[in-house]
């Protein structure tokens, strides 16, 4: 009945323990505020039913951001663990314990923090930027995003009852194969990429129909904002990329469950294929994190410089080099897997190649800048921060893809130092700014400035505090995943430096949240009265703040590029006292059907852990039927008049309202 | 799928839709039925060396693939701006990628790393290194 | 462009009608898009097969297990169910309920014969020894295959669905949009199909 799972799922090491019980208090916390304030039927209704992207994407980048602070607890016991590892002293974590926390802290990071603000920012932006009311498929938008939500849950459940994989965030065999890891944390790390998985593939196909057919009349794909494009480009990949995660990660289970011998040591099977496939996923993964970073840039640099963007035809070109660059690199993450000098060779050569577009981007920005008038505001920090952190790891990048380099380089800290330099620099500092930036948008308000700064400063200090440490120890031989060694080497300053510099991070962190509370505190001093908070120039500045449900009242025509700048410039955004014509606006209705395949995926991710067959089977007919169901449900919208319209126009001015 | 509606009751020319699925029908057929006499009809010593079959089984299969693309799939009926068109092309793009750059690493991957053992060479040697 | 999200007025029939066709218009492409993510699926498929299907481990290879005539069979019944799929499809635009219900049926009857032979198959290899936790081969075939099968079993259920929307609704512009992605979607499940027969029972056989 309850398949493999026993008591002693439930017994865990004291740290372990300790987190558990963090993440069950505050999960009874969040319950007891929501019945306290009597919020569930609004919760439901308005926020976890809804098809609304704009309330999808809040979703999304609030739960990227509550598990943003579980990473960075997992990298500040990493930190701390290293710090004092060294000698005679093994700190306090086990290995075991170790091997998990890394794990878990590169595969939250990677498919729930960074997808999860990848995919917030879409549904928030795109729509709205294309002058579409909404995203091509939106029922499908709300299961995406439930599959998220199911996976992230799984991934935490692993925490809780029995074990998280300590096979690293890729799980590679023969570590991962049943032989060696008989226990369920890499079943649990499985079936929740699965399932996140499928919700990104979904998303994907969503974000390229949405972008290809439900532009606004006029605007033709060169007269889309530089961000639609690095989306079309991004989701181009999702589509491409996903399905070989799909299959890699079902031949995995497939061994570790039905004594299938794709990756085993023996009968066979090829570990090696693991490597190739999963990193041929891999790296367009990393691709489809930084192209809408890179998106979000080219929106902020030109509004903050009072100038166009410069060079927006090589921008498009770049975004379709790195698309498709990006999947001829994937073998330089194992050039020291032993597959020759010819391939290496052509992988090496690609690998140098791909950083070539990217190059012809940071320069446009550059260019952009030259001569403009330079708003300092925190997203323009944000991106200096790119700048400067970005180019350091991309440089790295390109040592590394030397694979004489490489046969050094690979997996000692340098590597770490990279990617987290790309990641950090890149997504996660272009995620900021646009969060920053398109936070009035969504909810009629800034965020208070100076706080953005002090998080800023922390995180850039932070940041270089942290990781600059790691180039260097990684040159000096530091391997990546060590819980202790030698005191005689003298890397443990180093570790230390790093340490400090993961605290300041979070004491970013500390600020940001900060922040939020203030911000929303004081939000009447920080108004946008106007929909246009910042200068902007594209279409989604031309609505009101908070963007309505329906978007636009009226779909725009746009005759250019930047195509809010030239309405304004040529003062035909719609004036008072002329009472506009409105038509009535269909719209999408909620639905309970997301809620209900992300639960039932979650039961079968679970059922499948730990081999509670019967569960397996109920959830997935539960899903299918939900489905079936859904599908052939022919009353799924509802249509708006125009005497709606028009006072939902008139109420808009209501700032203060925060969705409450 | 083409993307003329499908809602139109009567139109002229919906013979031609017919006849488009029986010639494909047909052609498929017959292509199917010649990959399997290129294998099953082989005698040893006849002019087709091992290789030359296995390329002609694979350019009968692409060549089906194309037939079942334009006559059941009608992708050369779009039209413009042709993105199923496109989208196939990309696809097709990674699929070239993905499966002749896998096989060839894996190939240099397996040359180098195994270094010719049989499999059960390999299971011996693993099982007698096991416990270290 | 986007008309569709355009505020008109959907009460006038031309005007829903026109919405309706752009409607299609999006979930032909967006399916099409699907597709093209499993045709990346599938060559990955491939591509494992062929890295493993020396891996044998002492055991069967192709040549020994599988049977070419066996799967031609297959091919023609998989082949002749893509035709009459399509036969469903134009019946449907001339809203012939009779028909489209038949050659539905004559679909469903033979991808479920297929299903069949594919399922008998597999007994007799499993039967004999030869399963998926014999060798790397076999676990690649076993995969390759039954991932394809999992597609088919998939599409017998659509048409059943697809038949009762169309026994309770007629032939509304939604049942309509439906049965042409049924059609595409049967229609690739031939496509990969020939490459299964060609790489897998050809080639294994020569």
């Amino acid at each position: 009945m309850l398949g493999r799972l026993t008591l002693d799922a439930f017994k865990h090491p004291a740290v372990t323990t300790g987190g558990v019980v963090m993440m069950t208090l505050g999960l009874i916390a969040l319950v007891a505020a929501i019945t306290y304030f009597k919020k569930w039927k609004w919760l439901w209704k308005e926020w976890l039913t809804s098809t609304d992207p704009k309330k999808i994407g809040v979703m999304y980048i609030i739960v990227a951001f509550v598990m943003l602070l579980r990473g960075i607890s997992d990298a500040l016991m990493l930190r701390s663990q290293q710090a004092v590892s060294a000698g005679s002293s093994h700190g306090y974590l086990s290995s075991d314990t170790f091997q998990q926390v890394f794990s878990a802290h590169g595969s939250i990071m990677i498919f729930f923090v960074a997808m999860g603000m990848v995919f917030g920012l879409l549904n928030l932006v795109v729509p709205l930027q294309i002058g579409s009311r909404d995203v091509a498929f939106p029922f499908m938008n709300n299961a995406s995003f439930w599959l998220y939500i199911a996976g992230m849950v799984l991934m935490n459940t692993s925490l809780a009852i029995g074990d998280c994989s300590g096979a690293g965030w890729l799980a590679y065999p023969p570590l991962s194969e049943a032989q060696y890891s008989p226990g369920v944390g890499v079943d649990y790390w499985i079936w929740s990429l699965q399932i996140a998985g499928i919700g990104s593939l979904l998303s994907g196909i969503n974000f390229i129909v949405t972008i290809l057919k439900m532009r606004a009349p006029g605007m033709t794909l060169m007269k889309m904002p530089v961000f639609v494009w690095s989306v079309l480009g991004s989701m181009s990949l999702v589509a491409f990329a996903f399905p070989i995660l799909t299959v890699t990660l079902a031949l995995l289970f497939l061994d570790r469950s039905m004594g299938m011998h794709f990756f085993t040591s023996m009968a066979g099977g090829n570990a090696m294929m693991y490597v190739n496939l999963i990193w041929a996923w891999g790296h367009p993964e990393v691709y489809i994190l930084i192209l809408p970073a890179f998106g979000v840039f080219s929106e902020i640099v030109p509004v903050f410089s009072g100038k166009k963007l410069f060079g927006y035809t090589s921008m498009v070109w770049a975004i379709w080099a790195i698309v498709l660059l990006s999947f001829l690199v994937w073998l330089h993450h194992f050039f020291t897997m032993g597959a020759g000098a010819d391939v290496n060779a052509f992988f090496g050569i690609m690998t140098m190649i791909i950083a070539v577009p990217t190059g012809v981007k940071v320069f446009n920005w550059l260019f952009t800048m030259y001569k403009g008038r330079i708003r300092f505001t925190t997203p323009m920090l944000w991106f200096m921060g790119f700048v400067v952190t970005f180019t350091l790891g991309g440089v790295a990048g390109v040592v590394l893809a030397m694979p004489p380099a490489d046969f050094q380089l690979h997996n000692s800290l340098f590597l770490v130092a990279h990617f987290h330099t790309m990641i950090i620099g890149g997504v996660v500092f272009g995620f900021f700014a646009g969060i920053t930036y398109w936070f009035p948008k969504v909810f009629g308000f800034k965020l208070n400035e100076r706080l953005g700064r002090y998080a800023f400063w922390c995180w850039l200090i932070g940041f270089l505090l942290a990781f600059v440490p790691l180039y260097i120890l990684g040159l000096m031989g530091a391997t990546r995943r060590l819980d202790h060694y030698d005191a005689s080497l003298g890397w443990q300053q180093l570790f230390i430096v790093a340490a400090v510099g993961v605290a300041l991070i979070g004491l970013g962190v500390g600020f940001q949240i900060l922040q939020f509370v203030v911000s929303i505190w004081k939000r009447k001093e920080n108004m946008d009265t106007t929909g246009d908070p910042w200068g902007g120039r594209t279409l989604e500045w031309s609505t009101a703040s908070p963007a309505p449900e329906y978007n636009f009242a009226v779909i725009p025509e746009v005759t250019t590029r930047d195509a809010f700048w030239e309405m304004k410039k040529s003062k035909t955004t719609e004036t008072a006292g002329k009472a506009p014509h409105y038509e009535p606006i269909t719209l999408p209705k909620n639905t309970p059907s997301g809620v209900l395949i992300g639960a039932a995926s979650f039961a079968f991710g679970f059922g499948m852990v730990w081999h509670m067959w019967w569960l397996v089977i109920v959830a997935l007919l539960a899903a299918i039927t939900t489905l079936i169901i859904r599908l052939n449900n022919e009353d799924t919208e509802f249509t708006l008049s125009p005497a709606q319209i028009t006072e939902m126009e008139a109420s808009t001015g209501d700032h203060g309202r925060l969705y409450l | 799928m083409d993307n003329k509606t499908n809602m139109a009751a009567t139109r002229p020319g919906r013979n031609r839709e017919f006849v488009k699925y029986i010639v494909g029908f047909v052609l498929s057929l017959a292509l199917t039925l010649v990959a399997y006499q290129v294998v099953v009809g082989y005698q040893h010593g006849s002019l087709y060396s091992h290789d030359t079959r296995l390329l002609i089984i694979a350019a009968l299969a692409s060549t089906q693939l194309i037939v079942q693309l334009v006559f059941f799939l009608n992708v050369a009926d779009e039209g413009k701006p042709r993105w199923n068109l496109m989208m196939l092309m990309f696809a097709g793009m990674v699929i070239f990628i993905l499966v002749a750059g896998s096989l060839w690493i894996m190939h240099n991957l397996n040359y180098n790393m195994m270094q010719h053992k049989s499999t059960t060479q390999v299971n011996s040697y693993l099982s007698s290194q096991d416990g270290l | 462009m986007n008309e569709d999200v355009l505020a008109i007025d959907r009460t006038q029939p031309e005007v829903e009608m026109a919405a309706q066709k752009r409607l299609e218009d999006r979930t032909m492409f967006g399916f099409w898009v699907y597709i093209m993510t499993d045709c990346v699926l599938f060559p990955v498929l491939f591509a494992v097969f062929a890295v493993l299907h020396n891996n044998t481990n002492g055991g069967a290879d192709a040549r020994q297990l599988f049977s070419p005539a066996y799967a031609l069979v297959e091919t023609i019944l998989l082949l002749t169910s893509s035709f009459t799929s399509g036969l469903a499809l134009l019946s449907a635009r001339r809203k012939g309920a009779t028909f489209t219900v038949f050659w539905l049926l004559v679909t469903f009857a033979l991808g479920a014969a297929f299903l069949g032979m594919e399922l008998s198959e597999f007994h007799h290899l499993v039967a004999e020894g030869n399963s998926w936790r014999a060798s790397g081969f076999l676990s690649g075939f076993f995969t390759l295959v039954s991932t394809h099968g999992l597609h088919i079993t998939a599409g017998l259920l659509w048409i059943a669905v697809l038949i009762a929307n169309l026994a309770k609704r007629g032939f509304t512009p939604s049942v309509m949009r439906k049965l042409g992605l049924f059609a595409m979607f049967w229609h690739f499940l031939d496509v990969v199909w020939i490459f299964i027969f060609s790489i897998v029972y050809l080639m294994g056989a020569v």
